[in-house]
């Protein structure tokens, strides 16, 4: 549903990705891992449109977009959310979320339902955003995206600053969202998290993928031998 | 004494009016479109041609006029802030700059030097009065304040409980993430500018509606609207109310102390809110603060 | 990869400025009386697009009221004139007034950021028209003139306001080449060129920026001062007038904003523009606001910053130039 061709993000001269190239199917849900810098953010804010792809190309549902606008793509059913959850902090929760209804894309998901996935907001339905808790910050973000009723949802950074109790609560929501065949990649550093709760792992090193495989055939030896480029095939620096 | 008061609160409508498409913009574009008078001043010549060449009342020139301000608008967003935002914070202000100039002289070319004025094709409105106890209160100062204030509340509800107005005000805070949930941020700026050049339109036929105007007259309607946003404090659109009317109320007591006091009063007192809003809650009065980087200066 | 000062065309350069400028002091004794009076109205506006430059080009300050200080230098000649000091000293001393004044201005109007600090210039500068206009040595709109200049044959005069001119511009030119070249103006270039930059430099940019606040002042104040002794006579509606800063934001768009040389340049083309056509009248001023904002637009380094790129052309040595590829990033 997703195709990546020999993406090349760059900031300036720096080359954040070089040449990834990935496949993704309806309904899989997808860990990237990768250390900080490694260019998993960069990715996925030029595949959401955030960020201008050098060179390369994508497409989403057979549909090239490689220079869509964001929003556009939001159209078509492709939604971030954005590591630091960046809600508008000077409006509610309630409108943040309506602010995922632009695109007015049809669907199941609405405030009712989001509010249902996650009670904890209703009670702050009316709080500004920028006085919410770490946990009510992710479950706004993460429903702001839904509101667009999205088929492929990316989560940059899920459980980062959330105590565990919260993450367990986020997590539980996203199972839902699998459940209703809705496909998924999230970026999470909590490495046995990751590899229980996705289908497929991929991991980068400075821009580049240096594994992808079903977390079945994988270890977390192997992934962290990838994560610190230890590999024995892991391809070498050129600069 | 009173009666000067009144006069002066309801000038400050009319300050109000046209400072509120400046203020509009600055909130969702973070431009301040030095245009901004020219535009007025090009609007107020159009429903003047509208209601001298079809012999309509102003009001329904207006009405025309409208939809071609916002025209302009869009086209504006779209043509130079766009581009020009994309350069820095610099280019907007030289570019929008320009395009005062050009209008102006387009304006003088076409319109020459006479001044013109709305206020005689409205008949008696122009000069009838409300008695109120012994105040006699112009019927056309008030229906300008009034409008100020509809128009005012208007993009306040509009920006609070709509869609739309949601939409601006995510754009304005974070552009970025605004496309990313899916908003046209280039859409949006451009329908904002769209709105704000509306107001433009009757802000100018307000200007002249109340006395006269000419090709140049653009200039000083940006200053006023300029002073009116900076009092009223940036950021809040009631605010700019306030922000005329204290403008209008300094010029009133400026003319009152000096026949020529009348724009040097208006301009104190903004000078005042400025000199407050830096260096409130600062040590500003301590020598330290005026000699404090002396030593630095002098190794340039 | 070698950094330099200077290079072979700035040897060049050097070489032939002086040769220019002892062909322009000779001028006097040649050259017809409207040539002359030509001459010194071109030495203004580069003085004015020089000094709208500093501001803009090197300090990142639009000022839409540059006007305050080429009134005021003009209304300060008139003030100490009628005081009894001779005119071309009254020039010279209002100019280093009006400098003065616009230290405290500077302390607060630098707070302000792009267009408010642009059209609060602007508010200044309708502030000090309407002030001068109070004093009754000017008589409102009607005016006066620099009458002391009558004590002077014309001819005379007119030598002595050309090679005034032509000192000034040149002192004012020399001493920003040396603001430029100083550890702060190096500073500033390089936080033009890259915004990152301003904080690992560990120069105070807003100390800077007053020193070209009021060095700007206090060369737009000469210019207006010397566009009195030429013009002789003081209204303060032409003299307070916006279009001058117009004028200055068209030279330096066109010519090549934060470009030494653009603004040389930009007034050049501005005065062969005024030269053939300022018959036109209003068309003439609608053709420089839209040749402002396509310059704003598609061309932002202007003129020069475009011969620049193109040849690698640096005729003025105000900057570091690096030659060689760009700098790769070191890997440990």
């Amino acid at each position: 549903m997703l195709s990546v061709k020999d993406l090349d993000v760059r900031y300036g001269q720096f080359r954040a990705v070089r040449d990834v190239s990935l496949e993704v199917q309806q309904g899989e849900t997808i860990a990237l891992i990768g250390a900080n810098g490694a260019g998993k953010s960069t990715m996925l804010r030029a595949i959401a449109g955030a960020l201008p792809i050098h060179s390369g190309t994508l497409s989403f549902k057979h549909r090239t977009m490689t220079h869509l606008p964001s929003c556009d793509r939001v159209k078509h059913g492709l939604s971030l959310v954005p590591e630091g959850r960046r809600l508008f902090a000077e409006m509610t929760i309630e409108e943040n979320l309506l602010l995922g209804k632009s695109v007015n894309r049809s669907g199941d998901w609405d405030l009712d339902r989001v509010f249902e996935t996650f009670p904890n907001l209703v009670k702050r339905r009316h709080a500004k955003a920028g006085s919410l808790s770490g946990g009510e910050q992710q479950a706004t973000a993460i429903g702001r995206s839904l509101m667009s009723n999205p088929e492929l949802l990316i989560l940059d950074e899920v459980s980062l600053g959330l105590s565990p109790l919260v993450v367990d609560q986020v997590y539980a929501s996203i199972e839902t969202l699998r459940e209703t065949g809705t496909t998924i990649i999230l970026v999470e550093q909590a490495l046995d998290r990751a590899i229980t709760f996705a289908k497929r792992a991929i991991c980068m090193l400075e821009g580049r993928i240096v594994l992808d495989k079903p977390t079945e055939n994988t270890n977390r030896d192997e992934i962290t031998q990838a994560y610190f480029g230890l590999q024995e095939n892991a391809p070498q620096e050129v600069s | 004494m009173i009666n000067s008061l009144v006069q002066a609160i309801l000038l400050g409508g009319y300050y109000a009016l046209i400072a509120c498409g400046l203020a509009f913009m600055f909130q969702v574009m973070r431009i301040i479109n030095l245009a901004h008078g020219s535009l007025a001043i090009l609007s107020a010549y159009m429903v003047w041609m509208m209601t001298e060449a079809l012999a309509l009342s102003p009001f329904t020139s207006l009405l025309m006029v409208l939809p071609i301000m916002a025209m302009i608008g869009w086209l504006l967003q779209r043509a130079i802030l766009e581009r020009a935002t994309k350069g820095g914070e610099l280019l907007p202000v030289l570019s929008t700059f320009g395009l005062s100039i050009v209008i102006d002289n387009l304006l003088f070319q076409h319109f020459g030097a006479n001044t013109r004025t709305l206020a005689s094709y409205v008949g008696d409105l122009s000069w009838e009065s409300y008695q109120l106890f012994d105040l006699w209160i112009g019927k056309l100062p008030i229906l300008i304040f009034a409008t100020a204030i509809i128009v005012i509340g208007g993009l306040d509800l509009v920006l609070r409980f709509t869609s739309l107005g949601r939409q601006i005000r995510a754009t304005a805070f974070d552009p970025d993430t605004a496309g990313l949930v899916g908003i046209d941020a280039r859409k949006t700026a451009a329908i904002a500018a769209a709105i704000a050049m509306m107001t433009v339109a009757i802000s100018g036929s307000a200007l002249g509606l109340r006395g006269t105007f000419d090709a140049y007259a653009g200039a000083p309607q940006l200053l006023f609207a300029f002073e009116a946003t900076i009092i009223g404090g940036v950021g809040s659109l009631w605010g700019v109310l306030l922000g005329g009317i204290i403008l209008a109320i300094a010029q009133s007591v400026g003319a009152l102390i000096h026949p020529q006091g009348f724009l040097l009063g208006g301009h104190f007192v903004f000078l005042l809110f400025l000199f407050a809003r830096i260096y409130l809650n600062r040590d500003f009065l301590t020598l330290r603060h005026w000699l404090g980087n002396k030593s630095k200066g002098e190794s340039l | 990869m070698s950094i330099k000062r200077s290079n072979a065309y700035s040897k060049v350069t050097i070489m032939a400025v002086m040769l220019l400028l002892m062909v322009l002091v000779i001028t006097p004794f040649t050259a017809s009386d409207n040539v002359l009076e030509r001459l010194t109205v071109l030495f203004i506006y580069i003085i004015m697009a020089a000094m709208w430059n500093t501001l803009a080009g090197f300090g990142g300050l639009v000022s839409i009221g540059q006007q305050l200080f080429f009134g005021l230098g003009a209304y300060a000649t008139i003030r100490l004139a009628h005081l009894g000091m001779p005119p071309f000293v009254a020039v010279f001393i209002a100019a280093v007034l009006v400098g003065l004044l616009s230290w405290p201005i500077s302390k607060f109007m630098l707070r302000l950021k792009a267009a408010e600090f642009g059209i609060g210039m602007w508010v200044l500068a309708s502030v000090g028209h309407l002030l001068v206009n109070l004093d009754p040595l000017i008589q409102g709109e009607t005016g006066t003139s620099l009458i002391s200049l009558n004590a002077y044959q014309i001819e005379t005069r007119r030598v002595l306001i050309y090679l005034a001119a032509l000192i000034c511009m040149s002192g004012l030119l020399i001493g920003l080449f040396y603001l430029l070249r100083s550890k702060a103006g190096i500073a500033m270039q390089a936080i033009r060129d890259n915004e990152e930059a301003a904080d690992s430099i560990g120069v105070d940019a807003q100390t800077v920026k007053k020193w070209f606040f009021i060095f700007a002042a206090f060369g737009t104040a000469v210019a207006g001062a010397l566009w009195l002794a030429q013009a002789s006579s003081f209204q303060p509606k032409t003299y307070f007038s916006v279009q001058w800063t117009a004028y200055m934001i068209f030279m330096v768009l066109v010519g090549g904003i934060g470009r030494f040389e653009g603004a040389i340049l930009g007034a050049l083309l501005f005065f062969a523009v005024e030269t053939w056509f300022a018959d036109t009248g209003v068309w003439y001023l609608v053709g420089l606001g839209a040749v402002a904002v396509l310059c704003s637009l598609f061309l932002p380094k202007g003129l020069w910053g475009a011969i620049e790129s193109r040849l690698g052309l640096r005729l003025i040595p105000v900057g570091y130039q690096v030659t060689e590829e760009t700098l790769k990033p070191i890997k440990s």
